[in-house]
């Protein structure tokens, strides 16, 4: 019997987990999926957990003697994605997930979620008596919940309202608004609702916010997202202030998140200002669909901006650093496949994240999204990690990140091994220092302004 | 939230180069200089080690070693020529070579105040508008055609150039003629005529500078290691400097002329649009202000003074004087003085002119062309003409001040050796330091010209090699026929 499509749904029919094919033949059962990080996480963001009362009780995160009152769950729950609540786990292998904790979305979850002396421990209890068997239960290490969420900055804005913190990343969105937003040619999977404004978070603000994070939180990477906005930059003047401003205060890794901008001269611009990796999400590889589904960024950019803005900017920033997302369920796999192809052809690393429906903008009522069966997602981040490695792209910098399955946690799906730690060193497997980037950019980037002086004219 | 995003159009995309060779050509292209630096004074402090040849004191092997750093830091220009010089002084008294007073009181060499005073007359010129306007009134009343008008160009820049820094007339130029080329629509790196007219702004400067010591830094920086040398026996004054080299400028110019008028016929036939142009830009001038008709005084008294009292009052005394009187009369602001005064060159004067006079206090210099010219058997003329090639060679690559140290003080000696007139040697060496005819980077006013786009680097180089092959007749006839009527060779 397989798995049940593939969807992080609100739906009590997800109560069982019935055994299932994986690759090469073996059988997906509670047991193999217990044992391997990538199928886990794949179940944990698609099911969610259940957590036994106090267990995620913020004193017992607290340093020694500074225990104070218990918060519970909701001290944990952060609104992600809409109206989920959700608390990030380190899986053995040091594997990121975020599990949505929300009470009616998870209390079918077979996962369970305890606490004893020796820490946190996931276990394979399904409700309404359905264990068949004893499986040893898994330890995984909770996230403490990043200061961030309960703290406002000094001019009294909230710092949930800014962003999230999720694995090792602060994402950030101080231009909180897209043109497409409330328009026909919203994409229909977004999760925006609030129509645009001129308003913007000012840079201290985003510095302070970066400040506080950094105070509790090990993190090495902001990303910064925006949407579309009038002009030809993608986003890139909005945003230079932001990411100046960290580069001058911080020793941070920044990422990007935008669409395309007309112009190559802005992508230059764009990792001449302090950008290390950058996003150009095309989301949906099939040109029909992605027509139907993206009708913004199909009509007002194009697809084929995408993708030779994309291939540019491969050419500027470092190897792995260029980065597209390929929704998956929201078209076939061969597409997806496809997708992954092109993209890595033009050096560009494919990242495939999970349609996960929500109130609103259930796709499924319109047949936009596709139920895949489990074996199909499998064989997708398989397929993805072995042209990964085939294509030699370094993987390093998409890692630690909760929220999707990684390209370097294909492994999981092809049955390779972790690669050992002189490999992770060698082999690009560790994400580049922040100096390291910084060093290249110095090197590579040389500004007109500075050419003129240079010349002594 | 404060900000706002702005509705502006975006037009313009800030330009930005990204380096996309490999990482490893980059850093041996970035890190190349550190290694050539480290490499020199790696070699630099062995050489200190070693003894010192026969004939050679410990102080004079210092120097030369020094000189071989300084000179090679000069050639590869990987620190400012200024932060050489300086690093220059401050290494003589480190080495004992000579005390620490007597190597910066080198620094207060005349020549460089008379540089100094040069610098502030320019920048009153400019800065009151009288260049500019002075550029149009002669391109407008002369440039009636064409050919009239590129004839005009030539002699306007080289007229100016003999009386202020070709740099500045160059400076100065460049944006009018460009108006002129954009007024009568000439095509970059097509129209002969557009070549025809930047060909004329360079040539000009670089023509006229070569005639009075106002036209460069050189002929100041080689007349003061001229008076460290000889200790004050030998001087040039402003008018022996016109007189020394008049027939070579002539010859030139007149080269200069048969090139633009028969090699870049003009394709167009009448300039009357750009005349429009400059009619236009003179009436917004208005009439002649009070400032530019009391500079235009100032600065005539001044070369007069330099002309029939310089030798007596002294040539940086007058140029001191005259730039105080710009003050005196509001002329010119202290912030004017700071933007249009080249303190590095001041700087590197005053190094050169102190690595000079180590060179010869201490007998390195005496030693070293012992060493090359001991066994010369030609006659003082050849030997002229010889080092005047090796200054036309230099300088095509290198500054042409950083030349007149590098040459001037083994020349000098030289000079003492074969009975030549030293204030002759100085001339032999000035005057082919500043032939920088072929490579746009030999001298600002090329690097202008060239930057226009109406013509290629190889155009440029087959013109220049002409000029320099035109230079050294000029050169042959004044060291052979010309320079002996004085009686001193």
């Amino acid at each position: 019997m397989m798995l049940r499509p593939y969807f992080v749904a609100e739906s009590a029919a997800m109560a069982s987990i019935p055994p299932g094919i994986v690759e090469n033949g073996a059988e997906c059962t509670p047991r193999t999926i217990l044992s391997n990080p990538g199928f886990l996480k794949l179940e944990l963001m698609r099911r969610g957990i259940r957590v036994e009362q106090d267990c995620l009780d913020p004193a017992a995160f607290a340093p020694q003697g500074s225990r104070a009152s218990t918060g519970g769950l909701s001290a944990h729950a952060r609104n992600m994605f809409g109206n989920a609540t959700d608390v990030d786990l380190i899986l053995p292998e040091g594997t990121w997930v975020t599990a949505p904790l929300s009470n009616h979305f998870t209390h079918p979850s077979p996962y369970l979620l305890r606490r004893n002396d020796s820490g946190c421990w996931l276990h394979w209890d399904p409700p309404f008596g359905q264990q068949a068997e004893v499986i040893p239960p898994v330890c995984v290490q909770v996230v403490p919940p990043a200061a961030f969420y309960t703290r406002t900055t000094s001019t009294g804005l909230p710092l949930a309202r800014l962003g999230t913190v999720h694995g090792s990343y602060l994402a950030l969105s101080p231009i909180a608004q897209c043109s497409f937003v409330g328009t026909d040619d919203q994409c229909h999977f977004c999760s925006l609702t609030t129509k645009a404004t001129d308003e913007l978070v000012a840079v201290d603000d985003i510095l302070e916010a970066i400040r506080i994070v950094r105070d509790t939180t090990k993190i090495d990477m902001v990303y910064l997202s925006v949407g579309h906005l009038s002009g030809s930059d993608g986003g890139v003047r909005a945003l230079e202030p932001y990411i100046r401003a960290i580069k001058k205060h911080f020793d941070i890794l920044v990422a990007m998140d935008a669409l395309p901008p007309e112009h190559n001269a802005w992508i230059d611009r764009t990792y001449a200002m302090g950008v290390d990796s950058l996003s150009y999400n095309l989301e949906i590889f099939d040109p029909w669909r992605f027509d139907q589904i993206c009708p913004g960024p199909s009509r007002r950019i194009g697809r084929q901006r995408f993708l030779d803005a994309l291939e540019y900017a491969a050419t500027v920033l470092p190897a792995g650093a260029v980065i597209c997302h390929l929704i998956v369920g929201l078209e076939s796999p061969e597409s997806t496949c496809n997708g992954i192809d092109a993209l890595l052809t033009r050096k560009v690393m494919p990242v495939l994240p999970i349609f996960r429906p929500f109130r609103g903008r259930d796709m499924r009522e319109t047949d936009e999204a596709i139920e895949l069966e489990t074996q199909q997602i499998f064989d997708l981040y398989g397929y993805l990690y072995k042209k990964v490695r085939q294509h030699k792209l370094p993987m390093s910098w998409v890692q630690n990140i909760s929220v999707v399955t990684t390209p370097a946690e294909g492994r999981f799906f092809v049955g390779a091994k972790r690669p050992g730690l002189l490999q992770r060193l060698v082999g690009g497997e560790r994400r580049p220092s922040v100096m390291l980037s910084d060093w290249r950019r110095a090197l590579r980037v040389k500004e007109v302004d500075d050419s003129l002086k240079s010349s002594g004219l | 939230m404060t900000q706002t995003i702005s509705n502006q159009p975006i037009t313009a995309v800030p330009k930005v180069i990204i380096d996309r060779r490999p990482m490893w050509l980059i850093l041996m292209s970035r890190f190349r200089p550190l290694l050539f630096v480290a490499a020199l004074f790696a070699a630099f402090f062995f050489a200190l080690q070693l003894d010192p040849p026969s004939g050679l004191n410990i102080a004079a092997w210092r120097t030369l070693c020094l000189f071989g750093l300084t000179v090679s830091l000069w050639i590869s220009g990987i620190v400012p020529l200024a932060i050489t010089s300086l690093l220059c002084i401050a290494l003589i008294p480190l080495l004992g070579i000579l005390n620490a007073s007597q190597a910066y009181a080198y620094f207060g060499n005349k020549a460089v105040f008379f540089i100094l005073g040069a610098f502030i007359l320019g920048a009153a010129i400019v800065g009151c508008g009288l260049s500019t306007r002075m550029t149009i009134i002669a391109l407008r009343r002369f440039g009636k055609t064409p050919r009239k008008l590129v004839l005009t160009v030539y002699l306007f820049t080289a007229i100016a150039s003999c009386l202020m820094s070709e740099h500045a007339v160059a400076a100065m130029t460049f944006p009018i003629v460009w108006q002129i080329t954009h007024a009568l629509k000439l095509r970059r790196g097509h129209s002969v005529y557009g070549k025809s007219l930047y060909f004329a702004l360079a040539w000009g400067c670089i023509i006229g500078g070569t005639t009075t010591i106002l036209g460069g830094a050189r002929g100041p920086l080689a007349i003061g290691i001229l008076e460290e040398i000889t200790k004050g026996q030998y001087t040039i004054s402003f008018l022996q400097y016109v007189i020394y080299d008049l027939p070579l400028v002539i010859l030139l110019m007149f080269f200069g002329w048969l090139i633009l008028r028969f090699g870049y016929p003009p394709e167009i036939k009448s300039v009357d649009v750009a005349i429009e142009e400059l009619e236009t830009k003179i009436h917004a001038m208005g009439k002649w202000s009070l400032s530019e008709r009391l500079v235009l005084i100032i600065m005539a008294l001044t070369i007069l003074t330099w002309i029939f009292a310089g030798e007596k009052l002294g040539l940086a005394n007058i140029a001191i004087i005259s730039a105080a009187a710009m003050f005196m009369f509001n002329l010119i602001t202290w912030k004017d003085v700071e933007e249009n005064v080249n303190w590095g060159v001041l700087l590197m004067f005053g190094g050169a002119i102190t690595l000079g006079g180590a060179m010869s206090d201490t007998k390195a210099a005496l030693w070293i062309t012992q060493s090359i010219f001991g066994d010369w058997q030609g006659s003082a003329q050849t030997l002229m003409l010889m080092l005047g090639v090796v200054s036309l060679v230099l300088t095509e690559f290198m500054s042409n001040s950083a030349v007149i140290a590098i040459l001037m003080p083994p020349a000098l000696t030289l000079a003492k050796d074969y009975g030549i007139d030293p204030r002759l040697m100085t001339m032999a060496i000035v005057l082919p330091s500043n032939f920088a005819f072929m490579m746009p980077m030999a001298t600002p006013a090329t690097a202008m010209a060239y930057s226009s786009g109406f013509f290629t680097m190889r155009e440029a180089m087959t013109a220049g090699m002409k000029f320099n092959l035109a230079g050294f007749v000029a050169l042959l006839f004044l060291i052979y026929v010309y320079w002996p009527l004085f009686g001193q060779m």
